[in-house]
């Protein structure tokens, strides 16, 4: 294994009062909102430990978590010993059992930045006073500018001008990548020739150049000159500065300096013919030539690799092939472990293609890993997750709120329900993921359940995860029976074998209301759990159907009649049961749902505009009308006609509804 | 693993050195010793210019250093020695040379390593922050655990060991232990009253409760030290691997002093014959003097242990001094190496004029009896005074000391003979090295009263002082590490507060204002304010704190009283002659790796009178096959017939070899006996008082 940036603690910090987070070995993607505290994440470890482009950062007054007078960043390093010897000194021990289960130690290297206001000004500036010092307490020796090099991050800005950087100039990135090539330092001397040849060409005698340079010396600078300058000045013209007969002189500082001013000159573009390409294409070939240095520099035997919201000017799918490569360079291949990566992004695209075990949820200033240790997802769901996580799904990552359900009927109803109950989704930043079969809904809340942390709503990921399930019990009036009594059965029911197997006899409610109710409590209770616990925990809630499915519900509790409707079918005579049931075995047509959610909105706002036509006639023409009372009361009435676990949901992800008070 | 090196190092390297280093490199064992890559042992005589060499080398090696990770690591025993190296390294016209003073390279005392790269690093991570290591502040914070009332009976049986003195003495030995049977605590002396099995273990309980709250307050012992630095390897096994990497090539100074359980500790890291590592060790077993005293001290076997045919290199000749003086101290090289002079014939001569009749000089045995030992000093600075030059002796460096193996009392009930016996005024604990004071105020006073002032040392001595204050408020320089008087005179310079504090210094050392307490005040208001010691620690606030000179008026009658002759006391141990010149009086111990102008050493007694013991030595009878060197006993016995022994030989060999010019003895008639004839044939004068 090699050297990698295992844990990073944080206190006062920017919007981080408190942080501990835990990192892997290779890929670690930053996911979350604007202002979740990515950024000021990456910048942490950028301040510890510096980045090996020019880039130079310092603490600053605003660094300061609120009123903070001190502020520290801690950085964990592990599997450290074969660099070890460099930082001897600095190394801590930890206590870990081994194989045998004796008590040993092994080496870790921390580090922590510790800044403090000193309440005095330096050159018109607040002093921030800011050390870097080993230890688990930082009560080691300062670092060493030499250990903090070889600790240095390569990092990359988000929405960099990639065409700039790109291009020659003094200190050019580009020409501090090709400086590092192993292959340029090889043929150093063979570039020099090259250039002093074409200098002696350019310039000897009778060279056009040569003349021209010669007149600008002779005609004009000369007579600007004073008598007793005339000796030491003169003016010469070449690339670079290199002749010929110099170059067996240079020492070997001279040299590399004059092979830095040819790399200058350089610059990096995506065709020959130099014409403008978008930003986004730039945008890649800036980390290619980004990546290239990471991997040739010999010193960066430590390669942490700090990327900020790549996708800026990608196209999706370019923003996944580039995911694709960085998570390629980051697994190990076979003893050699990867390049260490911290990535942030705000793309579900980028996020969908990363393994969820990679992924760290940030939010409002703190962090949540999805690693294996500390979410209750067990190996076989991260593979699945992997698997099934696309990019529609990838949202989870990013909102506030989640709705996992079932079907198609609930993905399409619920936001027009909420809507109308004036609790649209969207502005509670609460997303919908359908989940494909009846058990991912398990890994789904398992993703947001921290292990071993019930007790503790402080390590909940503050997220609300609220998973909708049909209760998928059975109505007897559901049941064809031969004899046709039930007018609208359509379900039979099935014995079991001799052997006392198979059959389906445990789906149907059953007789007597009393023990169909606890029948449905039973079978709530059993529809949150997962081997026997129910997963119904920390800011994870389950909402089971009151009654068979959502469909049912829904014709069940209120809206038949608006089912009729939707289903283009005319009003039946029956129970409620049987109504429902009725509209149950009709829903199977996809169009339902649709309908329905135009049928309820349409008739909102009839009622709406009904009432508003009378008030206006009420009150006389051109006079403003109040409705918002009424409206307030249409909503009221309509949650009262909706099933009670929907309206649960709602609240759940949103805000308690307005309930009538009198009621 | 092997020296990172760009190339090895050749015959034009190293000749290209020696003249920008200006270097003679007559010696073909020197080049050698520059070019080795490997392991080596190397015995350096007295005055064989072993700092040099070694600084030679590590420039040598700096200048093809080919690494960024990993480093040369230099140790001592001693900072004096360490200093050497590193100015040396400072002075040195080669750039390169001052790369090796920071990572990743170290040069620092064995203490200093095992404290930085072990003990520390290892303590830390137990979960103590805030560390002091240091003898003086341990036994101050220890001493005031046991002031309280839960320690009283551990407390009162300390007081059965007679004197503050000796209880400091106790608690400055108790530091932890590995054994067989766990860990334990070190106990150097048992008061009576620990002689019952019950005390014993009620002692060893109290004793250790007290040692626990010293662990936590972060406090120990430089000894301590070595214990975490033990219990550091032994929890994690890569620790030596990952050193050997960082120190691929180890140089070992001083080896000699180098005691047994520093010498274990080094060669669990860095074995000697492992193809793992390269340890050079530089010193010399002839010279192998141990205090004696405090029963830790015990020298390392791996080097002293080994006989001159053994070591890699010999380095058998002196520039220090002629051809006299080193066959006169051959015979007490233990390892019998051929001691010789490495100057050559100019230089021998040019040395002849520098006594007073162009002629060599005349090294001389002061006999003296019962009644005139107080004669021999004021007769060894007559035959100074004569002897050297009118020039010579006014030169600000000419150094004239007076040595004797023991300076102490060593057993009450014995017969004593001892530097006191020779010089009334001669007190250990005055002596400028020793010199401790408990205030800065007793510190200024010391420096006011020195004559002549030395302004030199005045200021060392009062830095020393300041450095100890920033000890007692709990201050460190900015990598943590306790203020050097370099580190703190950049750190006063970064805030612009260098002029005001040497201002200050200026005051406490000149005699422009008397020393009172208004003027005291001020003084350590100022400082501080200067070193931002507000608020003050207790400790601090007591040594800034004023108190009535307890010297007034008794130091007036001092100096007329201790003079003899042409001889007068002054403080520090240092007599003045009326020729201007200084002889200051020194045990032997105390003057290891120096050199002087003219040494006279004198017969002492411990269990038995050394010179008479090794009369055998000088006049050539010993060794003899019967008694051959190596079966000598280790140390002196008055029981035994046979009395020669290890260490009066190699305390000799040490006084015997400091002088320059002119070596004298002083030996009592009764045990010079009748060896005058002998003595005048290995070339002595004999001067009879």
């Amino acid at each position: 294994m090699r050297l990698f940036l295992s844990s990073i603690s944080i206190s006062n910090f920017r919007l981080f009062e408190r942080l501990d987070l835990s990192l892997s070995p290779g890929l670690n993607v930053l996911v979350g909102e604007n202002d979740s505290g990515k950024t000021a994440l990456i910048d942490a470890v950028r301040y510890v430990l510096g980045t090996n482009s020019n880039d130079r950062t310092y603490v600053s007054e605003s660094d300061f978590f609120g009123e903070k007078i001190d502020l520290e960043v801690r950085l964990k390093f592990s599997e450290v010993e074969k660099h070890a010897h460099r930082f001897v000194e600095h190394l801590s021990h930890e206590d870990f059992l081994d194989a045998n289960g004796n008590s040993r130690s092994r080496p870790v290297l921390y580090l922590r930045l510790f800044a403090k206001k000193t309440g005095t000004e330096r050159r018109g500036y607040p002093y921030i006073k800011v050390e870097v010092r080993s230890g688990v307490d930082g009560g080691g020796p300062l670092l060493e500018a030499e250990i903090r090099d070889f600790l240095a991050t390569t990092y990359l800005k988000p929405l960099r001008d990639a065409e700039a950087e790109l291009s020659s100039g003094r200190a050019s990135r580009l020409s501090q990548i090709l400086s590092s090539s192993k292959d340029v330092k090889k043929d150093a001397l063979k570039i020099l020739e090259i250039i002093a040849q074409a200098n002696d060409e350019l310039l000897g005698e009778d060279a056009p150049l040569a003349k021209s340079v010669a007149e600008i010396d002779d005609r004009y600078f000369r007579k600007l000159l004073f008598e007793n300058d005339k000796d030491a000045l003169g003016v010469f013209a070449d690339i670079a500065g290199i002749r010929g007969r110099d170059l067996d002189k240079l020492t070997d500082t001279a040299r590399n300096r004059h092979l830095r001013t040819i790399l200058e000159s350089f610059s990096l573009a995506l065709t020959e013919d130099r014409r403008m390409h978008g930003l986004g294409y730039h945008n890649l070939l800036f980390i290619a030539a980004e990546l290239l240095l990471l991997e040739q520099d010999p010193t960066s035997e430590f390669p942490l690799l700090l990327i900020e919201e790549p996708e800026a000017h990608l196209h999706p799918q370019l923003q996944m092939k580039l995911l694709q490569f960085i998570d390629e360079r980051a697994k190990p291949k076979g003893k050699e472990s990867g390049v260490q990566c911290i990535l942030s992004t705000h793309s579900p695209n980028i996020a969908s293609k990363a393994d969820p075990s990679q992924i760290i949820i940030m939010n409002g200033g703190k962090a949540w890993s999805l690693r294996p240790d500390e979410t209750e997802l067990g190996k076989d769901d991260y593979r699945y997750l992997q698997k099934f996580l696309d990019v529609t799904k990838a949202n989870v990552f990013f909102a506030k709120g989640l709705l996992f359900v079932e079907g198609d009927a609930e993905n399409i109803l619920i936001p027009e329900i909420a809507a109308l109950l004036d609790r649209p989704l969207e502005n509670y930043g609460v997303s919908i993921v359908k989940y494909d079969n009846a058990g991912s809904w398990k890994r789904f809340a398992k993703l947001f359940l921290r292990r071993g942390q019930d007790k503790h709503p402080e390590h909940w990921v503050p997220v609300k995860v609220c998973v909708l399930r049909d209760l998928d019990l059975w109505p007897s009036c559901a049941e064809s029976t031969p004899d046709g009594t039930n007018k609208y059965g359509f379900l039979q029911r099935k014995e079991p074998s001799s052997e006392g197997k198979g059959g389906n006899l445990r789906y149907w409610e059953q007789e007597g209301e009393d023990k169909r109710k606890d029948q449905i409590r039973l079978q709530i209770e059993e529809h949150k759990k997962e081997n026997g616990a129910s997963l119904e925990r920390q800011n994870v809630k389950l909402c089971v159907s009151n009654r068979w499915t959502f469909e049912f519900c829904l014709a069940r509790f209120g809206l038949f009649d608006e089912c009729c409707k939707a289903c283009n079918v005319d009003s039946v005579e029956g129970t409620d049961d049987e109504k429902a049931t009725y509209i149950q075995s009709l829903v199977s047509k996809t169009d339902f749902a649709y309908d329905l959610a135009r049928i309820l909105r349409d008739n909102f706002h009839h009622r709406v505009s009904e009432e508003a036509k009378r008030l206006c006639k009420e009150a006389g023409e051109g006079t403003k009308v109040d409705l918002e009372a009424y409206i307030r009361q249409a909503r009221m009435e309509f949650a009262e006609q909706l099933p009670p676990y929907i309206v649960e949901a709602i609240e759940y992800l949103t805000e308690p509804l307005e309930r009538s008070g009198a009621e | 693993m092997s020296v990172p090196l760009l190339s090895r190092i050749t015959d034009e390297d190293v000749a290209a050195l020696s003249v920008t280093e200006r270097l003679s490199l007559d010696d073909k064992a020197l080049v050698e010793i520059l070019q080795a890559l490997e392991s080596v042992d190397v015995q350096a005589c007295p005055g064989s210019g072993k700092t040099t060499l070694i600084a030679a080398k590590l420039i040598l090696l700096a200048t093809k250093w080919d690494s960024m990770e990993q480093g040369v690591c230099v140790l001592s025993h001693t900072n004096v020695a360490k200093d050497e190296i590193i100015k040396c390294l400072e002075r040195s016209p080669t750039l390169a040379a001052r790369s090796l003073l920071s990572y990743p390279h170290f040069i620092g005392t064995i203490q200093e390593f095992v404290n930085r790269y072990i003990a520390l690093p290892y303590l830390r991570s137990r979960g103590v922050a805030d560390i002091t290591v240091e003898n003086d502040e341990y036994v101050r914070v220890a001493r005031k655990i046991l002031g309280r009332g839960e320690f009283g009976w551990l407390n009162g049986t300390l007081n059965g060991l007679g004197g503050e003195d000796n209880k400091d003495a106790f608690l400055r030995a108790t530091f932890r232990l590995i054994s067989p049977d766990g860990m334990s605590i070190n106990v150097s002396k048992r008061p009576s009253a620990w002689r019952t099995e019950q005390g014993c273990s009620k002692a060893t309980r109290e004793l250790s409760r007290l040692k626990g709250y010293l662990d936590k307050a972060g406090v120990f012992l430089f000894r301590d030290m070595y214990t975490q630095a033990h219990l550091a390897l032994l929890a994690c096994e890569e620790l030596p691997a990952f050193l050997r990497v960082r120190f691929p090539i180890l140089f070992l100074d001083e080896m000699q002093d180098t005691q047994k359980f520093q010498d274990e500790l080094l060669q669990q890291i860095f074995p000697m014959n492992s193809p793992d590592s390269v340890v050079q060790r530089f010193g010399d077993p002839d010279q192998a003097i141990f205090h004696g005293i405090g029963g830790d001290e015990e020298p390392n076997v791996s080097f002293n242990g080994k006989a001159a045919a053994d070591m890699n290199f010999v380095l058998h000749k002196s520039r220090r001094f002629g051809g006299e003086i080193s066959e006169l101290a051959r015979p007490f090289s233990f390892n019998a190496i051929p001691l010789e002079t490495a100057l050559g014939e100019d230089a021998l001569t040019e040395r002849k004029e520098l006594s007073s009749t162009g002629a060599a000089f005349r090294h001389s045995v002061i006999i003296f009896g019962d009644a005139s030992v107080g004669d021999v000093i004021p007769k060894f600075s007559e035959i100074v005074s004569k002897q050297f030059s009118a020039d010579y002796i006014s030169s600000p460096d000419f150094a004239v000391k007076v040595v004797g193996a023991v300076g102490n009392e060593i057993d009450p009930d014995e017969e004593q003979l001892k530097i006191g016996h020779y010089w009334g005024g001669y007190s250990k604990d005055s002596a400028k090295k020793s010199f401790k004071a408990k205030t800065l105020l007793e510190a200024a006073r010391f420096c006011r009263r020195q004559v002549p002032p030395d302004w030199g040392e005045r200021y060392q001595l009062i830095i020393d002082s300041v450095l100890r204050l920033m000890i007692l408020s709990g201050k460190t320089d900015d990598d943590g590490r306790r203020f050097s008087a370099r580190s703190l005179r950049s750190h006063l310079e970064d805030r612009a507060e260098w002029s005001d504090f040497r201002e200050c210094i200026y005051l406490m050392l000149d005699s422009v204002y008397e020393i009172d307490e208004e003027f005291w005040s001020g003084i350590s208001e100022v400082l501080c304010k200067i070193l931002n010691l507000d608020p003050a620690p207790q400790a601090a606030v007591d040594y800034l704190a004023y108190a009535e000179d307890q010297r007034v008026g008794d130091h007036q009658t001092e100096e007329t009283e201790d003079s003899r002759g042409d001889l007068q006391m002054h403080s520090g141990n240092i007599l003045k002659h009326k020729d201007g010149f200084s002889v200051e009086l020194s045990t032997i111990h105390g003057v290891k790796g120096q050199t002087h102008d003219a040494t006279l050493v004198l017969e002492t007694r411990s269990h038995c009178y050394d010179m008479g013991v090794m009369l055998p030595f000088f006049v050539g009878r010993l060794p003899s096959e019967e008694h051959p060197n190596e079966k000598l006993p280790e140390v002196p016995n008055a029981n035994r017939k046979f009395k020669p022994n290890k260490r009066f030989m190699r305390q000799l060999y040490v006084a015997m070899s400091r002088p320059r010019h002119l070596l004298c003895l002083a030996v009592h008639s009764d045990r010079f006996g009748d060896h005058e004839q002998a003595m005048q044939e290995k070339g002595w004068e004999i001067v009879r008082l």
